[in-house]
């Protein structure tokens, strides 16, 4: 009875031995299926590590030719459209500037004229030319104050969309490198020289 | 959201800048800008008046404050009706209301007249009133 219960127990622990036994290790078993990147097998997590390699490649290249949006939204503060000129945006740079440049000019203009009927009327004796010099200075001083309520939004609205256009920019410039970057066959890296095929 | 906002405040800004704006009335004869200042009464010429060599007016008094303190006459030629206008006279009395055309060159046709009042030195005239030949 010992033996049989022996025999019974070496089975049981020597069955392992004859279990079937894959050639190669499946990690696809093992690996868990990753929903965020969409790794369901090897394959895919490999095309994404080598993906990543190229990105930071490219990203390295990025970063040091990509524009500020703070420096270029400094530029449009100070010269309006500048900033649009950073971003090689000449069109939209010069109707910005031309505007802003129309609406100072205008604003200054009836400025400077509702200023000198100002003067005039501050002189006057004759009540009718006190009432007209008035009448003339503040319609100057309202369309200058209109002009300059104009400018300020011309102005806002270039600085603003610096933002955008510095956006755009860099979307491009990444675009344009990424594209660079699979077109060349062989490129040169801090890490080696890689040969594409 | 954060970029319409903005918008919404430079506009605010502009609204508030546009309609804020208005120049003082800081001249001193300014009736409207100063409360110690009264519009001088409005010389009315008499129509009915039959010497051609003079001119005759009268002011309609309402209020006893508003008595000119005296009247200037003003005169153009020919072709300035509408252009420049001379001061050829000036009367240094509310009651004198009468010039003589005589005292000054025949070549003045159009002559207008304003009444003035005096603000501490200071002279401010009123209306003209209107052309008479």
């Amino acid at each position: 009875m010992k033996n049989i219960i022996l025999i019974i127990m070496f089975l049981i622990i020597s069955l392992p031995l004859f279990a079937d036994e894959s050639n190669e290790f499946d990690s696809d078993s093992i690996l868990q299926i990753n929903i965020k990147y969409g790794w369901d097998n090897t394959t895919n997590w490999k095309n994404s590590r080598k993906d990543l390699q190229e990105n930071m490649n490219v990203f390295k290249q990025w970063d040091d030719k990509k524009q500020s949006h703070f420096t270029n939204c400094l530029k449009s503060m100070i010269a309006p459209g500048w900033g649009h000129f950073s971003t090689n945006n000449f069109l939209k740079g010069e109707i910005l500037l031309g505007l802003q440049v129309l609406l100072a000019g205008s604003a200054y203009y009836f400025y400077d004229q509702s200023q000198d009927y100002y003067d005039k009327y501050k002189n006057a004796h004759q009540i009718d030319e006190i009432n007209q010099y008035y009448i003339n200075a503040n319609s100057s001083y309202r369309t200058s104050s209109i002009l300059v309520g104009l400018w300020i939004i011309a102005w806002g609205y270039t600085v603003l969309d610096t933002i955008q256009a510095t956006e755009n920019y860099n979307r491009d410039l990444w675009q344009t490198l990424y594209d660079q970057y699979m077109n060349n066959k062989v490129s040169v890296t801090t890490q080696g020289i890689q040969i594409r095929f | 959201m954060k970029k319409h906002f903005i918008y919404f405040i430079l506009i605010a800004i502009s609204a508030i800048l546009i309609l804020s704006c208005s120049l003082s009335r800081n001249n001193p004869l300014d009736p409207l800008g100063n409360p110690d200042v009264f519009a001088p009464p409005i010389v009315q010429i008499d129509t009915l008046n039959v010497n051609p060599d003079l001119i005759k007016w009268y002011v309609a008094v309402t209020e006893e404050d508003s008595l000119a303190d005296g009247y200037y006459i003003y005169a153009a030629f020919q072709d300035n009706y509408f252009g420049t206008y001379d001061k050829v006279g000036r009367n240094i009395s509310a009651y004198d209301t009468t010039f003589s055309k005589d005292n000054i060159s025949h070549e003045y046709i159009w002559f207008k007249i304003t009444s003035y009042n005096i603000f501490e030195s200071d002279t401010l005239e009123g209306k003209f009133s209107q052309i008479t030949q």
